[in-house]
């Protein structure tokens, strides 16, 4: 079963270099999502795993075989298109049998895992429809299904919920989720959807202007960004950010802002030596703010509400600290608790401190 | 004051009402007179009064004529073989040039530029290439010792080479809209089928052709119609001849009408044009709305 291996890949188009030097090491068997915004080369950098956009330099390992010069369908992957991509003159069986036909399976055997997949995706009723008598999330079954009868060793999807309504999306989300387990295959995942790529993903890989900034697990992308980009990106609402700078107040070292304090964590004092008198980014998820004063002795920011917006259980309060916006995420029954200056603890450990040169975390 | 429904229920006549005029003037009233004509015997340069009644008789006498006959198998042949030439030619071509590559909007733009010249000009291009002293063709030939080919004087060869001038000139017709059916076609799917393991060939046979074949049909259809109203090009390369080995339907009208100026039988034989394109186009339709309603079944 293949491990995915990529060094060094490249791509540009003329003088503009999309991919910069991308290395992955994907384990067999991993849900790996490539999340990032728009134009980050997450797609382009699928569609180079896929063989449908040459690589300018670097290699693609996919298992034991180098597949950086083979033809797509010499490369053992399925995938499956934003858009769906399906033969509109084909009914849903031939869309989803067309990969067996080519390589001439047995017709029993072709029905055979038809019948399986349609099961699998509840679409067994639909194979005589032709794509156009389908509705979105109809189009996106048969699109998972043409891609899942092949027994292929990888698994790419392109933003494959992207254009499906939220309704649809959540529900779909969770099939997939479901479905990941059922089949245990390598999947490459892209999304510029954090929530998918936090919700189905083994591995997170989060890329930025070309270049991977974090990968990891979901949860420790969460709990130790490795920059201010992840940081900003993975998390909704996304964390606040505030700058201080590293001094000391009454003989105790502390991060100064313009109109608040805050502690410097005790877990990353060592790393903060050098930083003594410059300027830090502190930043805070709004998770992490709590109502009121907190227990003895715990840091607290005092926030002016501007705003709170009720989403269900929980409500998204916006904020002013001085002249920075701060959002806090609370429990919906504390929505009405108060409004103007409040008190909002926090635990000193949550704090994240990041470079502002080169937009590394400290610790 | 009239009411705003009132207004409305009119207003569409009043704005068609031009271009029903200009049709009535154009084409109603000489289809009206060309079957009025066609139960008449009736000779140019005399007075419209001094035709006379026929009947059938036009038409009796028409279906009877050999020449008749003979003419409605070479515009058969001729439309047939131009259409299949044409679309084969016109659809490999795009094909061939629907990708990006250096230099293919230049060739595009050069295969396009037959259909561009008036068709005179076109048949008088081929009559100075067919010319068997002075032609290129001619001069190429003997040049690689090889004997000529009586291009137009031979019956067998003269069809030909009245197939070959029309294709020249109207394959850039399918080519065109191939082309542009091969380059609305979505992306995704072409890559989708090379995922799925088609070569290009595969690709081309299963994917691309079955999806742009409603267009080519449409685009031979038409080329179909044309095929069987062709006049200029023959008439300048053969008129008609040696003997009547070219002499498609529309000439055999044209003869019919100025050389032999009988026209009663020129319009019942141009009625008779009319009713084969009519039947070909309906059976065209036909077929068509016949393979839709079973694509809507299944």
């Amino acid at each position: 079963m293949p491990h995915i291996r990529i060094r060094d890949l490249q791509k540009h188009f003329g003088d503009v270099a999309v991919i910069a030097g991308l290395d992955l090491d994907l384990a067999d068997k991993e849900f790996t999502v490539l999340v990032g915004p728009s134009g980050c080369g997450k797609s382009t950098t699928l569609r180079m795993i896929a063989g449908l956009e040459e690589a300018s330099q670097g290699e693609i390992w996919i298992g034991e075989r180098e597949v950086s010069r083979l033809e797509p369908k010499d490369r053992d992957i399925a995938m499956v298109f934003q858009d769906y991509a399906l033969y509109p003159h084909m009914d849903v069986a031939r869309n989803m049998s067309f990969a067996l036909r080519l390589a001439r399976y047995p017709k029993a055997e072709i029905d055979a895992r038809i019948r399986r997949v349609a099961d699998m995706l509840s679409i067994g009723h639909l194979l005589d429809r032709k794509p156009a008598a389908l509705s979105g999330g109809q189009r996106q079954r048969v699109a998972m299904g043409r891609a899942l009868v092949r027994d292929a060793g990888v698994f790419l999807f392109d933003e494959p919920l992207s254009n499906l309504d939220a309704k649809l999306r959540n529900q779909m989300r969770a099939e997939l989720a479901l479905m990941r387990k059922r089949v245990e295959k390598n999947m490459i995942y892209v999304t510029h959807d954090q929530i998918e790529a936090m919700t189905l993903a083994d591995r997170i890989v989060v890329m930025h202007a070309g270049k991977v900034q974090q990968q990891g697990r979901p949860e420790d992308l969460y709990r130790a960004p490795a920059n201010l980009f992840v940081a900003g990106f993975i998390g909704a609402p996304p964390m606040n950010f505030l700058p201080v700078r590293l001094d000391s107040q009454h003989g105790q070292p502390m991060l100064l802002g313009r109109d608040y304090t805050l502690p410097v964590p005790h877990s990353r004092m060592a790393a903060l030596a050098s930083y003594a008198g410059r300027d830090i980014i502190a930043g805070i998820r709004p998770s992490a703010l709590r109502q009121g004063l907190g227990p003895e002795g715990a840091p607290a920011l005092t926030l002016h509400i501007e705003l709170a917006e009720y989403v269900g259980a929980q409500s998204v309060l916006v904020t002013r600290c001085g002249g920075e916006r701060v959002i806090v995420e609370v429990n919906s029954e504390q929505r009405l608790a108060g409004e103007g200056e409040q008190p909002f603890w926090f635990d000193p450990d949550s704090l994240h401190l990041f470079d502002p040169e080169t937009e590394a975390a400290i610790r | 004051m009239p009411s705003r429904h009132g207004l409305n229920r009119a207003s569409p006549y009043f704005f068609l009402a031009p271009a029903a005029a200009v049709a009535l003037v154009g084409l109603v009233y000489p289809m009206l007179r060309s079957v009025w004509l066609s139960f008449h015997e009736w000779s140019i340069g005399t007075p419209p009064e001094s035709a006379r009644f026929v009947g059938l008789e036009n038409y009796r006498w028409l279906l009877a004529d050999d020449s008749f006959w003979i003419s409605v198998g070479v515009s058969m042949a001729f439309a047939v073989a131009v259409v299949i030439l044409e679309v084969v030619l016109g659809v490999a071509l795009a094909l061939v040039l629907d990708r990006d590559l250096r230099g293919t909007s230049l060739f595009r733009t050069i295969f396009i530029l037959p259909m561009m010249i008036a068709p005179i000009v076109v048949g008088l291009i081929w009559r100075f290439l067919y010319n068997e002293q002075f032609g290129p063709l001619s001069q190429a030939l003997k040049a690689l010792g090889l004997p000529g080919i009586p291009w137009l004087s031979s019956p067998d060869m003269a069809l030909i080479s009245v197939i070959i001038a029309d294709v020249w000139q109207w394959t850039p017709f399918i080519f065109i809209l191939a082309l542009a059916a091969l380059q609305g076609l979505p992306a995704s799917a072409i890559e989708a089928a090379r995922i799925d393991g088609a070569t290009r060939w595969q690709t081309t046979l299963y994917i691309k052709l079955p999806l742009i074949a409603p267009v080519i049909a449409v685009a031979a259809l038409l080329r179909l119609i044309d095929a069987f109203k062709v006049l200029e090009v023959i008439y300048i390369l053969t008129e008609g001849g040696p003997g009547l080995s070219t002499e498609i339907l529309s000439l055999h009208i044209y003869k019919t009408a100025f050389v032999s100026q009988q026209l009663g039988r020129a319009s019942a034989l141009s009625n008779l044009l009319l009713l084969i394109v009519l039947m070909l186009t309906l059976l065209l339709v036909l077929a068509r709305s016949l393979r839709e309603r079973r694509a809507g079944k299944e």
